[in-house]
């Protein structure tokens, strides 16, 4: 079956707030309620994320609403750019697919003490060592192939892992969302194929849509954060986008056979069987989440030695140390996770099951768990777009917290299909296009570059403006990219 | 060989096979899923394996699960010890089980071009089917 359009009601209810009604469907427990302009929820309605989204509302214990984000696009079950908290108090689900097939997929952002004029010039040396010095596209292998007894510990620890080896700076964990490692993490619940794909891939950046990207500040919205998040205008970051690789890719597709009969055991009902899950204190609800902490922590042990690729890349192209460049890391953010966090739900604090599944976190000022060197801004925001406009750092506001379990968008969303941008265009045109653009990007694939263009993505720009006049987030500053990495 | 065509999915994959028969359709999904994963094949085939391969779940009722399964398989030895499927002698070729003979190509990174990576294969939409034409599937990639 192709994807429909949606014709289902929507009401505007202003505020850039869009509501589903829960009467749409008999199995709905709550709304939907989607962000967006009247602009971007025109493209929304020709897929089936709307449809989706009421399918999620359905979730035992759900609470709330079935929230969407204006990067919302369909995937399998729950949409892209959906967040969903469920009770477990009330009968409420974890499910793997809230989740997504790259467990903690997710940005990381690091500065420098480099300007563009410093960086510019020496573009294509850079970018030429970086490709060298960080492995990237299909089959590649990481630069350490870990035993198990490693990967085992690495499951547990997260970035930890990788730090107390050597790769990284103390204060990278305290810079990265749960420190780099979620607690509760079981490497007993992650299977043998799942080691068996995760063992040579830490240190790996992956292709598709993941990168590594050489970034300019090119617009300061908000000086005084930007100042706290230690970016500047004119300033040269990097920034990695990738997850957990195979292993969290396995661990998924595990706990999607898990699911499908637990949903069945549990008696629990679903407009669409890819939603299956089963209740959060269930023993198939714990393994699960525990074995998707395994590969969250997998996912940022995996940027936290990429991290020290790029540092190590950069310092021998400029004749300096790291910490003589200044590269300290800005922030670490999953976008696919689902995580347990105290919520205020209707007067009442509650610890539900937040799933984010291409959704970041966007925490306030004074949240314990934003770093303390940030507690009196809020927590760093990371907005990848599309490879030749733009990408964002916001900072999380009260208001997400009070209407979207703090969370915001994460990203551009897709706007076309692979195939359909394969018809548009081919990778060297789309690599000629970046260059004139002032854009070096080196990729493994020139296929898999073409399917990435700017065409083929909604404005990143367009997102994160509804996002901020919702009130959820606030724009720090915007980032323009100078050069690309993909596998 | 059977034949494929890709449709279109928004950030996905989305391929639909037809094969004269079951093997047929296994052989033809599994060069289709390939041809989105490299743009150069290995010359000739190198090694030979046995793949065998079971439904997941004691629920599958029809052949998807086990067509899942099997491309999984293929997928699974292509980014462990980077073989590419190539050709195949079945030797049971369902209802419940997979059993082939499969001829695989070595991939070199250094020396295949490559397109994408492939995350899994979802039961999204997933249709495995016979009828009047032979045998029939609709899968979609997650990329």
């Amino acid at each position: 079956m192709a994807s429909q359009a949606y014709r289902g009601p929507l009401e505007d209810i202003g505020g850039y707030r869009w509501r589903i009604p829960k009467s749409y469907k008999p199995c709905m427990n709550v709304d939907g309620i989607i962000y967006a302009d009247s602009k971007l929820i025109e493209q929304i309605r020709h897929d089936d994320a709307l449809e989706q989204v009421a399918n999620v509302a359905c979730l035992p214990g759900i609470q709330r609403a079935s929230l969407a984000m204006p990067d919302i696009h369909w995937g399998y079950g729950f949409p892209i750019g959906g967040v969903a908290a469920t009770d477990p108090a009330e009968g409420g689900v974890v499910s793997p697919g809230g989740v997504g097939y790259d467990i903690n997929c997710g940005v990381r952002m690091i500065r420098s003490d480099l300007a563009a004029a410093d960086v510019q010039p020496r573009i294509e040396e850079l970018l030429a060592q970086l490709f060298a010095s960080v492995p990237c596209g299909v089959g590649v292998g990481g630069p350490i192939k870990f035993a198990d007894k490693e990967l085992r510990r690495l499951l547990a620890e997260g970035a930890r892992y990788i730090v107390e080896a050597g790769h990284g700076w103390a204060e990278d964990l305290d810079r990265t969302e749960a420190g780099g490692g979620i607690d509760g993490a079981d490497p007993g619940a992650v299977s043998s194929r799942a080691y068996d794909r995760g063992r040579d891939q830490v240190g790996t950046l992956g292709a598709g849509n993941h990168f590594l990207e050489v970034q300019v500040v090119d617009e300061v919205f908000d000086t005084g954060t930007a100042e706290a998040f230690g970016v500047r205008q004119g300033g040269v970051t990097f920034m990695i986008h990738c997850g957990s690789r195979g292993l969290g890719h396995q661990v998924c597709d595990d706990y999607l056979k898990t699911m499908r009969g637990a949903a069945r055991k549990y008696g629990i009902d679903l407009p669409d069987p890819q939603l299956c899950c089963a209740p959060v204190h269930s023993g198939e609800g714990q393994r699960y989440l525990a074995a998707m902490r395994a590969a969250a922590n997998y996912a940022w042990a995996n940027r936290q030695l990429l991290t020290a690729l790029v540092r190590g890349a950069v310092a021998k192209v400029f004749g300096k140390s790291p910490e003589g460049l200044g590269l300290h890391l800005v922030y670490d953010v999953a976008h696919n996770i689902a995580k347990m966090e105290p919520h205020d739900v209707d007067g009442r604090t509650k610890t539900v099951c937040v799933h984010r599944k291409g959704a970041t976190r966007a925490f306030p000022a004074g949240h314990p768990e934003v770093p303390a060197v940030y507690r009196s801004v809020g927590q760093p925001v990371l907005i990848p777009g599309d490879m030749g406009r733009y990408s964002f750092l916001l900072v999380g506001r009260p208001a997400a917290m009070a209407e979207t379990f703090g969370s915001v968008c994460h990203g551009a969303g897709r706007a076309m299909s692979r195939h359909e941008a394969m018809r548009h265009v081919r990778g060297e045109d789309v690599r000629r296009d970046l260059r004139q653009r002032g854009i070096l990007a080196l990729a493994k694939s020139w296929r898999g570059l073409a399917e990435e263009y700017s065409g083929a993505y909604k404005d990143v720009a367009d997102v994160v403006d509804v996002v901020e006049k919702a009130g959820l987030a606030q724009k720090v500053c915007r980032l323009r990219p100078i050069g690309v990495i993909k596998g | 060989m059977g034949t494929y065509t890709v449709f279109d999915h928004t950030a996905d994959v989305g391929l639909e096979v037809r094969g004269t028969s079951f093997e047929d359709l296994l052989a033809t999904s599994a060069r289709a899923t390939f041809d989105q994963v490299l743009e150069d094949w290995p010359a000739a085939v190198d090694a030979t394996q046995e793949v065998r391969v079971r439904p997941a779940s004691p629920f599958a009722g029809d052949r998807s699960e086990l067509f899942v399964e099997w491309l999984q398989e293929l997928l699974f030895r292509f980014e462990i010890e980077r073989l590419v499927p190539m050709e195949y002698e079945f030797l049971e070729a369902g209802p419940r089980e997979v059993k082939a003979d499969v001829g695989f190509g070595r991939f070199d990174p250094d020396r295949h071009r490559t397109r994408l990576e492939i995350k899994a294969v979802t039961y999204h939409n997933l249709e495995v089917r016979e009828d009047a034409g032979g045998w029939y599937a609709r899968f979609i990639l997650d990329i």
